[in-house]
């Protein structure tokens, strides 16, 4: 049995002091004892990020991180980008641009687009290309998701509609 | 609920640990002496998946608060980059943008933003990976790499020329890595990569290049100087630029590449790279 740790952090805006294993990996407290399953863990190995969230704001691999490397910091998963049931740009854009195909790497996806805009609000489309292949798409449908960034940055995804 | 039952105990587990968490050098080599078997933990990216893998220990120190070990400095001519930056700190600091700017520009291009804002450049170079970039780079740049013996808190100083893991016999961190400000000109070309990848480095003089490096990267670090008998103009680099990659290719250690690549094949490969990266250096606008 690993050495119980004293954890507190923030998810999705929502304060948490947990106590957990030192062994335990953030994608495994996400789904498992805060039970947002939303955040996948694909290959498990940091190559798909389909598990990717944000912590302090910055595109994270939750199956290679420590539980104890978040303690104090702030974490937003796909559960905590809708804001009062109104979608984010990054989702609203998903939804006109029809991404979802299977939808497994689709969290990661929009984590890592929402990531994107938060930093470069308008990114040209080098900087859409650098982002976008942090991430794998197992239907391979990078062409929407191009253009499901590129209408999220500029804008052009409709404003309020709960999807 | 069986059913996720069943699929989380079908994933890697990770053998249980004791979780130390020193905030100065001093206590981190008191922590290992203490757990001399214990794991260093900074960004985690392959420590994590190693342990997911079976890898074990009583114990892992993170150096999360290692302030000591982190960011950014300029001592003289030197430039020191603590081992526990991340790869995102790196590409986006302006001192070195300033001062170093092949660095942060090279840096952009390792792996991917998920890597980088995780990974640090001192568990790029200890992780001892064949495709890592680091080591590579720093050999190139001629820069050190400064280490801790824990057991005595003694200080060494490694040329990244002359370094390998192994060398550190687990006895010593890796605590800065010390880029010197020589007014290098860096070029790389990654089209191969993760099989082989090219860095080069050229000091100049009064516009003639006056000396060269050369290092692979896919190949487990393998590196020679340029063999430039004298001082070049960018003509005469241009010109001789198959006959100085013949002959360093020459001047490598035998090359440890890609099982699915003969080291004769990875030589020529790596000479062709070599060429055109003088090519290039040559007709780069000064």
């Amino acid at each position: 049995m690993s050495e119980t740790i004293t954890l507190s952090l923030t998810v999705n805006g929502r304060g948490h002091v947990l106590d957990v294993p030192a062994n335990t990996v953030l994608v495994d407290l996400l789904r498992e004892r805060l039970q947002l399953r939303g955040t996948k863990p694909a290959c498990d190995q940091g190559a798909c990020g389909a598990c990717t969230v944000l912590i302090d704001g910055v595109p994270t691999t939750s199956c290679l991180t420590f539980a104890f490397v978040v303690d104090g910091r702030s974490i937003v998963t796909v559960e905590g980008v809708a804001v009062d049931g109104l979608l984010d740009r990054v989702q609203r854009a998903f939804h006109e641009c029809g991404v979802p195909q299977c939808g497994f790497c689709t969290p990661g996806m929009v984590m890592l687009g929402k990531a994107l805009l938060d930093r470069e609000p308008q990114p040209d489309a080098a900087q859409v290309e650098r982002w976008l292949n942090a991430n794998i798409c197992r239907c391979s449908g990078y062409q929407v998701f191009r253009r499901a960034f590129g209408a999220a940055g500029a804008g052009t995804a409709g404003a309020g509609d709960p999807g | 609920m069986a059913t996720i039952a069943a699929i989380a105990a079908s994933r890697k587990r990770i053998a249980p640990f004791r979780l130390l968490r020193p905030t100065t050098v001093e206590a981190l080599c008191e922590s290992k002496r203490q757990w001399p078997d214990a794991l260093l933990h900074a960004g985690g990216i392959d420590l994590v998946s190693r342990m997911k893998f079976g890898l074990a220990a009583p114990a892992v120190i993170d150096l999360g608060a290692l302030d000591e070990i982190k960011g950014v400095r300029q001592a003289g001519d030197i430039v020191e980059i603590g081992a526990a930056t991340t790869h995102w700190q790196i590409e986006h600091d302006e001192l070195l943008k300033a001062l170093l700017p092949a660095v942060p520009d090279f840096v952009a291009g390792l792996g991917n933003v998920r890597v980088r804002v995780q990974g640090t450049i001192g568990g790029n170079i200890m992780a001892g990976e064949p495709g890592y970039e680091m080591l590579p780079l720093l050999a190139a740049l001629d820069a050190g790499l400064r280490f801790v013996d824990w057991r005595n808190g003694r200080r060494r100083n490694v040329p990244a020329r002359g370094f390998g893991v192994d060398a550190t016999d687990g006895a010593y961190l890796l605590a800065v890595i010390a880029v010197p400000l020589s007014g290098k000109t860096v070029t790389w070309d990654r089209s191969l990569r993760p099989q082989l990848g090219l860095i080069a480095a050229f000091d100049w003089h009064e516009g003639m290049v006056v000396s060269g490096f050369a290092a692979l990267t896919g190949c487990g670090g393998v590196w020679a100087s340029l063999p430039l008998a004298r001082p070049l103009s960018r003509n005469d680099l241009a010109a001789t630029s198959g006959a100085i990659a013949e002959s360093w290719g020459e001047l490598l250690p035998p090359l440890n590449g890609p099982a699915e690549l003969s080291r004769d094949y990875c030589r020529h490969v790596a000479q062709v790279m070599l060429r055109r990266a003088i090519t290039r250096m040559a007709f780069a606008s000064t």
